[in-house]
């Protein structure tokens, strides 16, 4: 369950071409949208704004199947993870519920100053913005400087910094001075600095690329700029790995409860609950905080590994909302028919999940049979085996609605590619194409029939492969099917080409930051495959994608960028590499007396926006 | 009045093959002071009769039927309560194996003292009292410690020692010995047959001793009664019996026990087959089909009465005086074998 | 019998190292996923994955972390490069916020301690009266009537039965909400919270344990009253309920004593997993669930290590016992 969300979602807001939404206005409105593009309906729309006059206090339980990663903002990176760390720190800058266009300056008292010449980034931090007792002290920009600058210690173990940072002056030799000592302390970085107190500055390394510096200004909508205060955090961080975790400082609204003395957090106990207080050194409005917290408390419940007793515990109890778990389809069938209005939401996630058939090896290496396979296959079956139509539209392409080039690859129909056509299965149309593979009777025959594939050994994921071993079949292939565990499924199997089966039923794919680049970029460009650590799952090279994905990169224009990556889309699609079978919503549940806020960037209950009725 | 006089005892059980007529309308009395053996082989009923005295064979599914006076008073008739204060206390009964008839978990002294103290209104000092002088009488030494040691650290004939000191203890007028030596060797066998004497001359008690081994019966006995298959067949003094059977199967008991005062033979004489079951036992004679002197009256169950034999020698067999005389001789004893064509 | 219990438990010793090997062998024998890739997750280079794996020492040859292992739990060993601060340093968790493993298992002990001891009470005082009376009342209605429903309780999976007892009796999800529901150990503040809160799982652990002794003890009870002893004493003229008290029973709860001290070992080392799974009670068990699912090598470990730890204890403690109860056992 971990790995699925480790995979599903997270930094939305860094990256390369969020660039080029942010160069011009408008653009696609992500969570507005109503059901005919994203396939939502509208009764279940997210409330993404709280109500006029909403009330002040009361306690807040969050109802959670896992835990979250990290309590470290600098190495935490689940979805789940920063639900709580936007209640609880303030980063340079963060997001408002219902804008997931841009982030909004938060702890920084505006947008980022990016020099004409693209080498140099400035932040002004806010006045007053103090840290949690028992550290007690204004935030200065040194904090933050500290913040990024430990993110390069293998003890705190950040993932996602060095894949974008490497363009900050020094970044890397910082990073080989923390491999090589880590327990010496974070190393200094020359390119993150702090002139005073109040400005932290950003550089370059030539060559200048405007592009550059605003995608690291995004990266710093994460909680890794969430300010850290170095005398106090040291002592932890000189361990490996580094105990920080245990003895967080807060600035945001919520803070986790703690021992005023030692600064221990006392209301942490992984896998068991978080406690958010109020913290007491929060003044909200008057630095320029803008999370209302109408909330006292929040109690967040960890273990409720039977999500279905948990979501039926949540529809009819008092005070409570989901966290890490979408409800069982069952009881979002219920949900959907007998709950009362806003007790069930479905806000869009971006992403897809597929079945990733192996073109390098037979018998897949034949576009014709993968063209079969994906023909035959009834993909509301395998919808079903996760919820059915609720739980989203079947997908006919890979650009997920709402997102950027969706409509330019033609919204929910697709590029209306004959095999894609039938949600439920075209088996003459399947026949055809096994013909044109050379196998005469229209099924597969021989020993390159006999396939293996690796899937999920527990419900949903086991329930969708074993469905598709059933299509295949019917295919004539003989499927050896291993269950196993979802993190080994990817680690040793589906990741490593080297170990990797005919199928992978059981993967998707969520971009990481709103372009269409991070859909379809790192699972189909040819050259990324990685022999350990492998996201294109078909291991799809063909050189006419590789080298429209290459084009598409640069176009810098926003249309013209949407068209180009729907084209990269189309050409995807046409070499039928895997079956895409749905764009998933995801489901939130509420008590009756919650008024939630749903926030669009992560597609959960923002704790800071949310109260009681 | 005998001590005991048992009446026409049947006891059946209901199992799911079919009704077990483990005792089938036995009668027999104990005087005073006397030995009465009893034997027969394994499941001849003669243990069921025996524990049906002291009511251990009560049950729901068996069905007990005939006197058993007792002083007068009839067992049978009493109820749970009642018949409890006669066990272990006017009746005392000892077994065949002297380990398991001992609870493992307690100590010996322990298991005395609870037999005292279940019946007499006694301080458990003058219990213990008691007790460690029952353990000197069966001829256990040091009794004072053996009390507080467990059965598995008595050798087999001091456990039977310990078991007899354990019936004593609340002076029972009759005691039952149930195979009291058939798990012991030969030389305890003897010690502690002797000592079955001793005490029943020093304290007066009659016994019943059950075997299935004429040699035991012959050293104790004073009168005998020969079971066979749930009915007695045979009973008679101890001369009677040993000198004058009357009863085939008493000749394939004699003749298969070797005797220190007779010759050795070329080979003891074996009774051929089993017992019959008791569910369906063969009609008439019991031993009909084991005997190779049957024939066609046999089929008609004989009463035990007196008919060859001396007044008070009475047994179940249709053979005519001279008939027994002559049959029950093989190659010079007695024996049971079919006559030289 | 000091130098035997001596003896036994450096044998313990010797037995947990084992199985530590066990653990580590199957670790690396076994498809597991890789903690190192799941930590560094799915952007991750090369480079970081290896720093990573670096970090956790996963790195080094097998029989290094092995012996380092081994050195922090049963020696003084100490290595601050990698954190290692013996003896008895279980290793810090890979994941669930950098804590140290032994903190974890303390931290879910009590749970599951108060979980199994109040299962244990409630198994024992529905077995051992309901066998023994089903054993003196052979073949009587109460006595089928009594086995049937007893083979439906073994034969519930546990999984099932809780979720029926949820939706029947929690006073979040039931339809009789008469005893608090899922969460709600963890919810509890106070004792009796605490106890209100277990009522239903404790009688969902042990609905099934209580059903396989009361046919256990039924069985060893009807073997014990045919024995010869127990003629003895009704031929002593004992009342039958002493009979069956002190002379049966005693008997026939002795082997029981094995199976209990087996029993309440295998559950504190993780076993009611499923029973906290489905109320949620933060234990032992749930622990070893995340563990195995995330690869965490140092608190699979842990966890394996305490539960052997708890298999020996009770071993001895139940032979020790088994002495006392029975005299022929009795250590030389």
């Amino acid at each position: 369950m971990r790995l699925k969300w480790l995979r599903l979602l997270v930094p939305v807001g860094a990256l390369l071409a969020l660039v080029f939404v942010l160069s011009s206005c408008g653009g696609d409105d992500g969570g507005g949208d109503g059901a005919a593009t994203t396939g939502v309906p509208e009764e279940f729309a997210p409330v993404t704004a709280a109500p006029d006059g909403a009330t002040e206090g009361g306690e807040l339980t969050v109802l959670a199947a896992g835990d979250i990663d990290y309590m470290d903002p600098g190495a935490a990176y689940y979805t789940f993870s920063y639900m709580v760390m936007q209640a609880t720190h303030r980063t340079l800058l963060s997001w408002d519920p219902d804008d997931v266009e841009e982030p909004t300056p938060d702890l920084a008292e505006g947008e980022p100053q990016i020099s004409e010449d693209g080498l140099t980034i400035e932040f002004t931090i806010r006045d007053g913005v103090r840290f949690s007792p028992p550290v007690d002290r204004e935030v200065t920009a040194a904090d933050v400087e500290y913040a990024i600058e430990r993110s390069t210690l293998p003890g705190v173990a950040n993932q996602y910094v060095a894949t974008y940072a490497s363009a900050i002056v020094g970044y890397d030799a910082a990073a080989n001075q923390a491999a090589d000592d880590p327990t010496g302390g974070a190393p200094d970085i020359e390119g993150v600095s702090a002139p005073d107190d109040r400005t932290l500055r950003i550089e370059l390394a030539a060559p200048p690329k405007v592009a550059i510096a605003r995608v690291i200004a995004q990266m710093l909508s994460l909680p890794v700029s969430a300010p850290v205060p170095e005398e106090y955090a040291k002592e932890f961080d000189a361990k490996n790995p580094s105990t920080y975790g245990q003895y967080v400082a807060f600035t945001g609204p919520y803070m986790v409860e703690n021992d005023s003395e030692t600064g221990e957090l006392t209301g942490y106990t992984p896998g068991k609950e978080i406690k958010l207080v109020r913290n007491p050194n929060s003044d909200g409005d008057a630095t320029g905080d803008f999370r209302p917290a109408y909330l006292e408390s929040i109690e967040i419940q960890e273990g409720f590994t039977d999500t279905a007793s948990a979501a039926r515990k949540i529809l009819s109890g008092d005070g409570q909302v989901n966290g890490d778990f979408p409800p069982t389809p069952a009881v979002q069938k219920e949900a959907s028919q007998e709950a009362e209005a806003e007790q069930f939401q479905l806000p869009n996630f971006p992403g897809y999940r597929h079945i990733a058939l192996d073109t390098q090896a037979p018998p897949f290496d034949d576009i014709n049979v993968r063209k079969a396979v994906i023909a035959n296959s009834d993909r509301e079956a395998l919808r079903n085996t996760r919820g059915g139509p609720l739980l989203g539209p079947v997908a006919t392409h890979y650009i997920s609605p709402g997102f950027p080039g969706f409509e330019e690859s033609g919204g929910l129909e697709g590029f209306g590619l004959d095999y894609l056509a039938n949600p439920n299965g075209d088996p003459e149309l399947a026949a055809d194409y096994m013909r044109k593979a050379g196998f005469e009777s229209g099924k597969c025959e021989g020993a390159e029939c006999e396939i293996t594939m690796v899937g999920d050994n527990i419900a949903p994921g086991k329930d969708t492969a074993e469905v598709f071993k059933g299509q295949l079949e019917d295919l004539g292939f003989k499927v050896t099917f291993r269950p196993v565990d979802h993190a080994i499924m990817y680690t040793r199997f589906c990741s490593v080409p080297e170990q990797q089966p005919e199928v992978c039923p059981n993967v998707g794919w969520v971009p990481d930051f709103r372009d269409p680049q991070a859909m379809l970029d790192v699972p189909f460009y040819g050259p990324t495959i990685d022999p350990e650590n492998n996201s294109n799952w078909p291991q799809l090279d063909v050189p006419e994608v590789n080298k429209a994905i290459e084009e598409a990169r640069l176009v810098e224009d926003e249309a013209e960028r949407a068209e180009a990556w729907a084209e990269v889309d189309r050409l995807v699609s046409e070499q039928a590499p895997a079956v895409p079978w749905i764009w998933e919503h995801y489901p939130l549940v509420q008590s009756t007396d919650v008024a939630g806020v749903v926030n669009l960037y992560n597609a959960s209950w923002d704790l800071a926006y949310t109260s009681l009725k | 009045m005998s001590l005991l006089e048992v009446q026409d005892l049947k006891v059946h059980f209901e199992t799911d093959d079919g009704v077990v007529k483990a005792v089938d309308g036995v009668s027999f009395a104990v005087e005073q002071g006397q030995t009465l053996g009893i034997v027969g082989e394994s499941g001849c009923g003669k243990s069921v009769a025996n524990m049906t005295i002291l009511g251990l064979t009560r049950g729901p599914n068996a069905e007990i039927s005939g006197r058993i006076a007792f002083e007068g008073k009839d067992l049978n008739q009493l109820d749970a309560d009642e018949l409890r204060s006669v066990r272990g206390n006017e009746i005392a009964m000892i077994f065949q194996d002297p380990l398991t008839s001992l609870h493992p978990f307690y100590k010996v002294g322990k298991q005395i003292l609870e037999a005292i103290l279940t019946h007499q209104d006694v301080s458990k000092q003058a219990a213990r009292r008691r007790a460690v002088e029952l353990l000197g009488l069966v001829g256990i030494p040091d009794p004072e410690r053996r009390m507080d040691e467990y059965p598995h650290e008595f050798s087999g004939g001091m456990r039977q020692r310990a078991m007899i000191a354990m019936a004593l203890v609340n002076d029972p007028k009759l005691l039952i010995a149930d195979e009291p030596t058939t798990a012991l060797d030969v030389t305890i066998q003897a010690q502690i047959l002797a000592l079955i004497e001793r005490l029943q001359d020093q304290l007066g008690m009659a016994v019943i001793l059950i075997t299935h081994d004429l040699g035991v019966i012959a050293e104790v006995a004073d009168q005998v009664n020969v079971m066979y298959a749930g009915r007695i067949v045979e009973a008679g003094t101890l001369d009677q019996i040993f000198y004058d059977p009357q009863h085939p199967y008493t000749w394939g008991l004699l003749g298969s026990l070797a005797r220190p005062d007779r010759p050795r033979v070329e080979r003891l004489s074996q009774i051929s087959g089993q017992p019959p079951s008791l569910l369906a036992p063969p009609q008439g004679c019991h031993f009909r089909p084991r005997c190779p002197h049957a024939f066609d009256r046999c089929t008609e169950v004989p009463r035990l009465e007196v008919r060859a034999g001396e007044a008070g020698h009475a047994d179940r067999c249709w053979l005519s005086a001279e008939q027994k005389r002559a049959l029950r001789l093989v190659e010079g004893r007695i024996g049971l074998e079919a006559p030289a064509a | 019998m000091l130098r035997y219990i001596i003896r036994r438990i450096l044998w313990s010793v010797v037995l947990l190292v084992i199985c530590s090997a066990v653990v580590f062998a199957i670790f690396y024998i076994f498809p597991t996923a890789d903690p190192a890739k799941l930590r560094a997750g799915r952007a991750a280079s090369a480079e970081q994955i290896e720093l990573i794996r670096e970090s956790l020492g996963l790195d080094d040859p097998k029989h290094e972390q092995f012996l380092r292992y081994l050195g922090g739990v049963f020696t003084p060993y100490k290595n601050e490069e990698k954190g290692v601060d013996g003896p008895f340093d279980l290793g810090t968790s890979f994941f669930q916020n950098n804590t140290p493993v032994s903190e974890i298992i303390f931290d879910r002990l009590p749970a599951t301690v108060f979980l199994v001891s109040g299962a244990v009470v409630i198994w024992l005082a529905i077995a051992i009266p309901v066998g023994i009376i089903s054993a003196v009342r052979q073949r009587s209605l109460l006595d089928r009537a009594t086995m049937i429903t007893t083979l439906a309780f073994i034969s519930a999976p546990v999984f099932w039965l809780g979720l029926v007892a949820l939706y029947l009796f929690a006073q979040d999800v039931g339809q009789f909400p008469i005893f608090p529901g899922i969460g709600s150990y963890n919810d509890a503040e106070t004792f009796t919270g605490k106890v209100g809160s277990l009522i239903l799982p404790w009688l969902v652990l042990a609905a099934a344990t209580a059903a396989i002794y009361a046919r256990y003890l039924r069985s060893q009870l009807i073997d014990v009253m045919s024995e010869d002893y127990i003629r003895t004493a009704r031929a002593k003229g004992l009342s039958e309920r002493r009979v069956i008290w002190r002379h049966g029973v005693r008997s026939a709860i002795t082997p029981i004593v094995t199976l209990l001290g087996l029993d309440v070992a295998v559950l504190l080392a993780g076993n009611a997993i499923l029973t906290e799974s489905v109320f949620n009670i933060p234990g032992v068990g749930k622990e070893t669930v995340t563990a195995i699912g995330q690869s965490d090598l140092p608190l699979i470990q842990g966890i394996v290590l305490f539960g052997a730890f708890f298999i020996v204890i009770f071993n001895l403690i139940v032979d020790i016992l088994y002495a006392y109860l029975d005299p022929r056992v009795r250590y030389q």
